[in-house]
């Protein structure tokens, strides 16, 4: 591993870390420009807090996790309540992109469980350590998200 | 296809900008290279009374400090320095730039060169400084202890401004409050040599001056992203064109720009 802060570490970090920090991010704020600036600030606070990693799966757990709640506190927040609603224009869905759209349709706590689960590929315990809650709530959440999937998908796809 | 290969398979068609990967490279070695608060390039801390110094020396020469926002008299008094402020060389007055936007009032107070200076110790002769200060609108006391609730950059016409401003350049900043205005001096490589060029000072609500904040035109002049609704101020420092050195700042830009 590279030293912490060189540009080759930078670099080597940013390229393998890039694409599951952006989706997760979008699989929360379902907006491309969002999930860019939320996963810019994320890797800044990498380099601003200087964290400590035992291994690239924590260091990786740690860039999700960071993602993840500036993710919601972006949601959270009052400046992105009140867009002009011209400012607020949803993702569009491409045609081949239906399955997406009914993900992004859940609400947040269980398409984000549903995003680490089959993209990431992460058990429930991975999951409750990295969004920091009980494996319990955690399995609660996929479950609860994979029953409403299965109502929507109409036995499409096996969830 | 079952859900997770179909899931994958949807969102990964997402496109993202082709440009995140090297932008936020490029922001991430700016932010290593920072080190210390109000520090952007790791480089020594003034003296607090240092920082008055070159203060007062500044505000003296500008008409719209000693009429508005503060006396230099009463900077030095504040410091224990009153010699300062006959301690330099004369500068013709300046005229004095302020932008109110978002409920705060910033003025680029006025620049001087580090050659300018007399008998000044901790002075480096190749660099610009330059202050600015930052005001509530309204009136309400800001604290210097919250840091400066804006971002600044120097930026260069026809560079993206992503990649060659004060991060790059090596621009070091130290601040005080003073009757809960901001007053930040700042200490960058020599402006005058870019002088061929139109340099301003950008301030915005951000960190480092990303294309989502400024935008350069195909003939190089730069402006704010449609998309950005923050603070807006652009100014254009007053460089003597006779000073430019295109030589030097080619060299420091081609230094800038091929660090990667």
């Amino acid at each position: 591993m590279n030293s912490f802060g060189t540009d080759e570490y930078i670099t080597e970090v940013v390229k393998a870390y890039s694409n599951s920090l952006l989706k997760t991010a979008f699989a929360i704020l379902k907006s491309v420009d969002d999930a860019e600036d939320v996963v810019q600030e994320v890797f800044i606070k990498l380099i601003s807090k200087k964290p400590i990693f035992k291994s690239s799966e924590h260091e990786k757990a740690w860039l999700l996790r960071v993602t993840i709640n500036t993710s919601r506190n972006l949601l959270k927040s009052s400046s992105r309540k009140n867009l002009p609603l011209e400012e607020n224009i949803p993702f569009s869905y491409a045609e081949n992109m239906e399955l997406l759209s009914v993900v992004m349709s859940l609400p947040e706590r269980y398409r984000t469980v549903i995003h680490l689960h089959y993209y990431e590929g992460y058990s429930i315990k991975e999951i409750a350590s990295i969004v920091r809650k009980p494996s319990a709530t955690v399995g609660t959440q996929l479950a609860r998200g994979r029953k409403i999937l299965k109502e929507m998908l109409k036995g499409d796809y096996s969830v | 296809m079952n859900f997770k290969d179909k899931y994958k398979d949807e969102i990964n068609k997402i496109c993202f900008d082709s440009d995140f990967e090297t932008e936020t490279a490029a922001l991430m070695g700016m932010a290593a290279n920072q080190k210390g608060e109000n520090n952007m390039s790791g480089k020594k801390t003034f003296k607090i009374i240092l920082v008055a110094t070159i203060v007062v020396a500044i505000l003296s020469t500008s008409v719209f400090a000693f009429s508005y926002f503060l006396s230099a008299r009463d900077v030095a008094e504040h410091f224990g320095n009153s010699d300062a402020v006959d301690s330099f060389a004369k500068k013709e007055k300046g005229e004095i730039f302020s932008v109110t936007d978002k409920g705060y009032t910033v003025s680029f107070l006025g620049q001087s060169e580090g050659k300018d200076f007399v008998d000044v110790n901790g002075i480096d002769a190749n660099c610009s400084y330059f202050v600015i200060s930052v005001a509530k609108e309204d009136g309400t006391p800001l604290s210097i202890n919250d840091g400066n609730p804006l971002g600044l950059s120097v930026v260069v016409e026809g560079y993206p401004a992503w990649k060659v401003n004060s991060w790059s350049l090596g621009t070091s900043a130290q601040g005080f409050e003073e009757n809960g205005v901001l007053y930040y001096l700042y200490e960058c490589v020599s402006l005058e040599i870019f002088a061929e060029k139109n340099v301003y000072l950008a301030v915005y609500e951000g960190f480092a001056p990303t294309t989502e904040i400024i935008t350069m035109s195909e003939d190089g002049t730069f402006d704010f992203a449609d998309d950005y609704d923050g603070f807006k101020a652009m100014f254009r420092l007053p460089l003597d064109k006779e000073k430019a050195n295109p030589e030097k700042a080619e060299e420091i830009i081609s230094s800038v720009i091929n660090a990667g």
